[in-house]
């Protein structure tokens, strides 16, 4: 019998044995599971902390160099950082945030620039004014007549016959002009004590106008402008008499023909307007005042061709005109052909001075 | 434009743009050419001017009586009655080339002496146109000037040219009292 129990206790173990192993491996297994990972950290920190003890217990040399870094450089390391955040829309918006809101293009306009969305507008309350020669260089030629001292003789003036002129108009805004005109005087004041004489004598100018209203209607200007005249003119003061009532005396004499030449500069203010066809009329506003000469040893004369009296800053200009376009751009077709309406266009330029 | 258009509006263009302000502008140079008359005289005319000899001071005269030698009429210039007279215009002869003039003592103190002095000024005509307002007329070169020394002292010529210009050209000076001797003492 004991055998028999020797028998079967070793048949017993037998059997448990390879239950306990399969125990064992299970329980190994059990502890990588995160419920046992807290007691393991547990003893991580501890056995950390007593390393960074043993560590602090020891003296190292202190590190003063500083620390270098070889980076390494390839076609791939170049590339390798735009390519890990070109897709990273953050900082693809922070960049755009960050660029210039606004820049000014070839004309010359302020364009801005919606930084997100990228859409770019001009706004045109901001931008500066900057004309452009709307018309050509060779704009027109004029030639006029100046009637200035025939309508004021009627009002009794008592010099000036009259005078033409010529002028280029350049891009319907730098007008330089020329003049030549005549001037004469025959007066004897009320007095009846001197006779004046100015014969009738050449006078020049030379100037050039500014049109203000260069990118409007060509058939009216407003101008101003500065002109330089000079008349070489001879006078003679005749039958002058002179009274002593005192000594109740008279003498007559005369001062002879004198020859001088006088220089005057003059600024000019004034309109043109287009009548009909190509004719014009303007008027100007002139100031004016002598530069030189007009003087003599019997005094200054009184009156210089294409001036005026010499004491006047002030005179005017009335003009009549003939206007021969240059190289204008084709004016805009006018529909007519329906009464009682409206004309309509159909160009948008600028209508110009229609040659007959 | 239609021609209709033009035509209506020719008009009032010329009447806008041309004739208001053309009649503005002849309104405006009428009103600045117009004559505003010689602010000088109207012939060359010496100013003459009193001064005391002895304080060189502004000096005026009564009983002074001033006639321009062989004057029509023997026509006085200043008369005797005429209180304080400090400056007088002795206007030339244009026919000659001399005047004199006669400073004539009317006093009651000086009468009774019968004081007198004369001035002779020998000058030059030179033809003048001035302007229109004041018109032509001879100045004056003055080339010598005389006279005696009853109670006229000395003459100052400021210019020697007389023009219509209002100036003083003769400065007469006067003795107006003896300076007292024992005063310097």
């Amino acid at each position: 019998m004991t055998s028999k129990k020797m028998a079967t206790g070793c048949l017993t173990w037998l059997l448990l044995l390879p239950s306990l192993i399969f125990m064992s491996f299970a329980v190994e297994a059990k502890g990588n599971a995160p419920a046992d990972t807290l007691s393991l950290r547990g003893d991580s920190v501890r056995t950390a902390s007593s390393s960074i003890d043993s560590i602090k217990s020891k003296t190292f040399p202190k590190f003063t160099g500083k620390r270098r870094a070889k980076p390494i450089d390839n076609a791939a390391t170049a590339t390798q950082a735009r390519n890990e955040v070109k897709n990273d829309t953050v900082r693809i918006n922070r960049e755009k945030r960050l660029r210039s809101t606004h820049y000014q293009d070839s004309e010359g306009n302020l364009v801005f620039v919606d930084t997100v969305t990228g859409e770019e507008w001009t706004n045109s309350t901001l931008i500066p004014f900057v004309p452009k020669m709307k018309q050509p260089l060779l704009f027109s030629a004029s030639a006029g007549v100046n009637i200035w001292d025939g309508v004021m003789r009627i009002f009794g003036q008592k010099y000036g016959i009259g005078s033409i002129w010529g002028e280029i108009n350049l891009h319907n805004r730098y007008i330089p002009r020329f003049e030549i005109g005549v001037g004469a005087t025959n007066y004897t004041p009320d007095t009846g004590k001197y006779h004046y004489r100015c014969s009738t004598s050449p006078y020049f100018k030379i100037g050039a106008a500014y049109n203000f209203l260069f990118n409007s209607n060509p058939a009216y200007q407003f101008r101003a402008g500065l002109n330089y005249g000079f008349s070489p003119f001879n006078f003679t003061v005749t039958n002058i008499t002179v009274d002593s009532p005192y000594w109740d005396e008279s003498v007559e004499f005369n001062i002879p023909k004198q020859s001088v030449t006088a220089g005057w500069i003059e600024a000019t203010a004034g309109v043109r307007v287009k009548l009909f066809g190509r004719m014009s009329a303007g008027w100007d506003f002139i100031f004016h005042r002598v530069l030189h000469g007009g003087k003599t040893k019997y005094g200054e004369a009184w009156y210089i061709p294409g001036f005026g009296s010499r004491k006047s800053s002030i005179t005017g200009a009335f003009s009549v005109s003939y206007t021969l376009p240059l190289n204008h751009k084709p004016a805009a077709a006018v529909n007519t052909t329906e009464a009682g309406t409206s004309p309509t266009t159909t160009s948008s330029s600028t209508p110009a001075p229609q040659p007959k | 434009m239609t021609p209709s258009d033009n035509k209506r509006g020719l008009p009032g263009k010329l009447l806008a743009a041309m004739i208001v302000p053309l009649a503005a502008t002849v309104c405006l140079i009428g009103g600045g050419c117009a004559s505003e008359g010689c602010l000088e005289n109207q012939s060359a005319l010496p100013l003459a001017e009193f001064y005391s000899y002895e304080t060189e001071a502004k000096f005026s005269i009564d009983s002074l009586e001033i006639k321009g030698l062989d004057s029509p009429g023997d026509t006085v210039l200043v008369g005797a009655g005429q209180k304080n007279v400090s400056k007088v215009y002795l206007p030339m002869r244009p026919t000659k080339q001399t005047v004199t003039w006669q400073l004539i003592y009317r006093a009651k103190a000086l009468e009774e002496l019968g004081l007198m002095d004369e001035i002779t000024i020998d000058y030059s005509s030179e033809p003048y146109f001035a302007s229109e307002a004041c018109g032509a007329f001879y100045n004056y070169r003055i080339i010598s000037l005389r006279h005696t020394s009853v109670l006229l002292d000395s003459i100052h010529i400021t210019d020697s040219l007389i023009t219509n210009i209002d100036r003083v050209s003769f400065k007469l000076y006067f003795r107006t009292g003896e300076p007292e001797k024992g005063a310097a003492k």
